[in-house]
């Protein structure tokens, strides 16, 4: 080809260049911002050099492959020379001949001339025509990439369970060494108190060196869950209660001895403090023995309407050895004698009923027969009162550790998990319970604890202890997501702390 | 003479390319001494000639087409014949014919007397007044450059150029050419009548002397050279395509004509019109000092090339469109191509 074409395909070459770069640019630009915007939207957020490494790679791409587009062949050239220049058709004449073999002296002239014209249009400027059309490219570009930077972040969309650190705080250690102290203070009996102690105490030394929430957690609900199952290895309440519970006649029996370990669950109180479990306990052996009454009132009416002593006997012998059957014969779960209070209290009183509806009775009046077989029940009842106070206890204390751990470690109840295992819940409108005014409980009065407040999520009046339970949990949960700075979350937990009378960590 | 030899353009023909368009100049130039105005035509009579083509061309009498072809007789220093073309002209008027002489010694001895056809440019005047057998030996001979009168051979020297003519007014008693007749003639050219400048030139001129005063600049077989030149002359695809998608779309019966063919035209172009445009093309290019055929070329060569190779349909004779108007059409419609 002819220096002069020459001259001018490089101005074309130039032309392409520019076209790929401003298009690449463009691209990239646009690339970028679209990303951008679609994950900022999606609340995704993704480190700059991702974005920078899109961009580039889209210009590249793209930049190369629009220089290649908008660079012309060399026939493509020649006729646009030969347009816009009116040249005659000698330069596109000039290139397809360009590749003659031997040309006549008439091509070679007829090149001579386009090369002579071409030297005057080398001067000139190359026409552009139609680019114009492309303007909103660059615009499109430069919007995209602006939105894509100023639209914030969408952090309301949930991305998902975070995993952040966790390290122990002062006032965790200090709450749960409190814990400790408090249950190695308890009358917690030695076969229960112990390895409470021991699981604690290991609770203790495992979040020393646990390093996220999500392990944290776990290791808390592992101890939790080992209270329970020591404590549901002691207490047999609810092992009884599934013996007898399907009899009918014994149904009452079975329902007392559960509301009797478990009467303060009808109070609907959750056990948060050890004044609490003391208080309740104190007055234990009344609201057991009134349940355990109910069960004696009943055996008693059974027999009570005998007229006879024989048809007290006879009557006295079915109650036991039905009770008997169901709760020693058919029990598989049956402790021995001497493992276990409660079932020493009703074997005595099995084995009372028998022997006194197979003893001789001569002489004695049907009132006095009766009497001493009220004597057998009513030694009965106080034999279980006394194991079912035992048992409650466990109960309540298992309950005081447990809420003491899911608020010192910020666990809500469904992390926690329920100990039906260990005792039933009945919940604050269970109507076999006895009624009270709510909040921490007769001797915890903090804060106006019995005032009703209205629960702005059921629009009902419920007491402020419940309440408070509830604004806890939840803002614990909100802490360990991760959504609060920790100089607030600080300040936060130590308001609930003093709320529940903990310490905080300026303390 | 008839050079059938291709000339290669070679080193020594360099000069001669470069000088094409400065010896057309001069035949101008010399023309221009005897024939007022009358350009277009007398470049297109030049193409044609140099061409290897024949002209027909229709104008009044007293507009200089005598004079014209006797002027460009004497600048290419050719030999001219006129034929007045009569009702009563035999065949054997135009070709010669065999007459019986006595030699010196008494013997008797048959002697072909040429006909006026013998020369290198002949005027063949209202060719449309002679009879079709006539005008048939008179185009057999423009098409075959060679007479035979019994059984003899006759070669007409070269260049041979007819310049025909048809009087547009007298049309009682003609004999029309035929269009197969017509498709013979490369071009058709419409001579106007000259301007009143143009006209006042022509009393002035011919007021000092009625004779033409042109002289030779160029000889036939410079002609010829300058043919053999021009058929070199390069012409891309595009223009070639260009030229023959003309010709194509005055053809209303092929599926990708024109709208206008379909519109006006009953008959299309042949096959020698496309031969005509090009090989006129090239010549024109040169003529023009270019050394290769552009679009414009073909643009310029439409009109004398296709005039009298297109029959117009009723539709164009109802609305009054004339057979360049037809052309006009298909180039206007035609013009995308030709970028």
């Amino acid at each position: 080809m002819t220096g002069n074409f020459r001259t001018v395909k490089k101005k074309f070459i130039i032309i392409a260049a520019v076209v790929g770069a401003v298009a690449g640019i463009c691209l990239g630009l646009l690339a970028t911002g679209a990303v951008l915007l679609a994950l900022k939207l999606s609340g995704i957020e993704l480190h700059w050099a991702i974005y920078v490494a899109i961009g580039v790679g889209v210009a590249l791409l793209s930049g190369a492959a629009a220089f290649f587009i908008a660079l012309p062949s060399d026939k493509r050239i020649a006729k646009k020379l030969d347009r816009d220049f009116a040249l005659g058709e000698k330069v596109q004449t000039m290139v397809a001949y360009s590749a003659a073999e031997n040309p006549d002296e008439m091509v070679l002239l007829q090149r001579e001339q386009a090369d002579e014209a071409l030297g005057a249009v080398a001067k000139k400027r190359i026409k552009l025509g139609g680019l114009w059309k492309f303007v909103f490219i660059p615009v499109l570009a430069a919007a995209m990439f602006v939105a894509g930077m100023v639209v914030p972040l969408d952090k309301q969309v949930d991305v998902g369970p975070q995993d952040p650190p966790y390290d122990i705080t002062e006032t965790q250690r200090t709450a749960l060494l409190s814990l400790i102290a408090d249950v190695e203070g308890s009358e917690l009996t030695e076969t229960v108190k112990t390895p409470v102690l021991a699981v604690l105490n290991d609770l203790l030394g495992k979040l020393e060196t646990t390093e996220t929430q999500t392990e944290m957690k776990a290791e808390v609900i592992s101890a939790v869950k080992a209270i329970d199952g020591h404590v549901s290895m002691i207490n047999n309440y609810l092992g009884v209660y599934s013996a007898i519970a399907a009899e009918e006649t014994l149904k009452t029996l079975a329902d007392a001895v559960v509301d009797g370990a478990a009467f303060y669950k009808a109070s609907g109180t959750d056990i948060q403090a050890m004044e609490t479990v003391t208080q309740f306990y104190k007055n234990a052996p009344q609201e057991i023995f009134d349940c355990i009454t109910v069960w004696a009132d009943e055996v008693k009416a059974l027999y009570g309407e005998a007229t006879t002593i024989s048809e007290t006997g006879r009557i006295i012998r079915n109650y036991a050895n039905t009770l008997y059957a169901k709760l020693i014969t058919d029990n598989t779960a049956a402790p021995d004698m001497g493992d276990s209070a409660l079932y020493d209290a009703l074997r005595t009183f099995i084995s009372d009923m028998i022997k006194l509806s197979s003893s001789s009775q001569d002489g004695v009046g049907v009132a006095i027969f009766r009497a001493e077989v009220d004597k057998a029940v009513d030694k009965a009842v106080s034999a279980v009162t006394s194991d079912l106070c035992v048992q409650s206890y466990n109960c309540m204390m298992d309950d005081y550790v447990r809420n003491s751990l899911a608020k010192i470690f910020g666990l809500t109840r469904g992390e926690i998990g329920s100990n039906e295992s260990v005792v039933p819940d009945f919940g604050g409108d269970d109507d076999d319970g006895p009624t009270h005014s709510g909040g921490f409980g007769p001797g915890d009065v903090e804060f106006g604890s019995d005032d009703l407040v209205l629960n702005p999520d059921t629009l009902e009046k419920v007491p402020y202890g419940q309440l408070i339970n509830q604004y806890n949990a939840a803002i614990q949960e909100r802490i360990n997501a991760g959504d609060t700075p920790e100089e607030l979350a600080k300040y936060i937990r130590s308001y609930f702390d003093k709320l529940y009378g903990g310490l905080g960590e300026d303390e | 003479m008839k050079n059938k030899e291709q000339i290669k353009v070679s080193g020594d023909n360099v000069e001669k390319v470069k000088a094409f368009s400065a010896s057309i100049a001069k035949v101008k130039e010399e023309l221009a001494k005897d024939v007022v105005g009358q350009k277009e035509i007398i470049d297109n009579v030049l193409i044609a000639i140099v061409a290897g083509g024949n002209v027909l061309l229709e104008g009044v009498p007293g507009v200089g087409k005598t004079r014209l072809v006797r002027s460009l007789g004497k600048a290419l220093e050719l030999p001219f014949s006129r034929i007045q073309f009569t009702p009563d002209l035999m065949p054997s008027d135009v070709t010669g014919t065999n007459v019986i002489t006595k030699e010196a010694d008494g013997n008797m001895k048959m002697v072909f007397n040429k006909g006026p056809i013998f020369a290198n440019l002949v005027l063949a005047d209202e060719i449309n007044r002679a009879t079709p057998k006539t005008q048939s030996a008179m185009l057999e001979v423009m098409q075959e450059h060679k007479v035979t009168v019994a059984k003899q051979t006759y070669v007409l020297s070269e260049p041979f150029f007819v310049m025909a003519t048809e009087n547009p007014i007298e049309q009682d008693g003609t004999y029309p050419l035929p269009e197969a007749q017509m498709d013979r003639f490369m071009f058709k050219l419409i001579v106007d009548f000259p301007s009143i400048e143009e006209l006042a030139d022509i009393v002035n001129m011919t007021q000092i002397t009625m004779d033409e005063t042109a002289t030779a600049v160029i000889d036939g077989p410079t002609v010829l050279e300058m043919r053999e030149l021009a058929k070199t002359v390069p012409v891309i695809g595009e223009v070639l395509n260009y030229a023959v998608k003309l010709v194509s779309g005055t053809h209303p019966e092929l599926a990708d004509t024109s709208d206008t063919a379909k519109k006006y035209v009953k008959y299309g172009a042949s096959p020698r019109a496309a031969q005509a445009l090009i090989t006129a093309a090239k010549v024109r290019a040169l003529m023009n000092g270019n050394y290769n055929v552009s679009y414009e070329d073909i643009n310029a060569l439409a009109y004398p090339v296709l005039r009298h190779r297109i029959k117009v349909n009723y539709n164009a004779v109802s609305d009054n469109v004339t057979v360049d108007g037809v052309i006009g059409m298909l180039l206007n419609e035609y013009k995308k191509y030709a970028k």
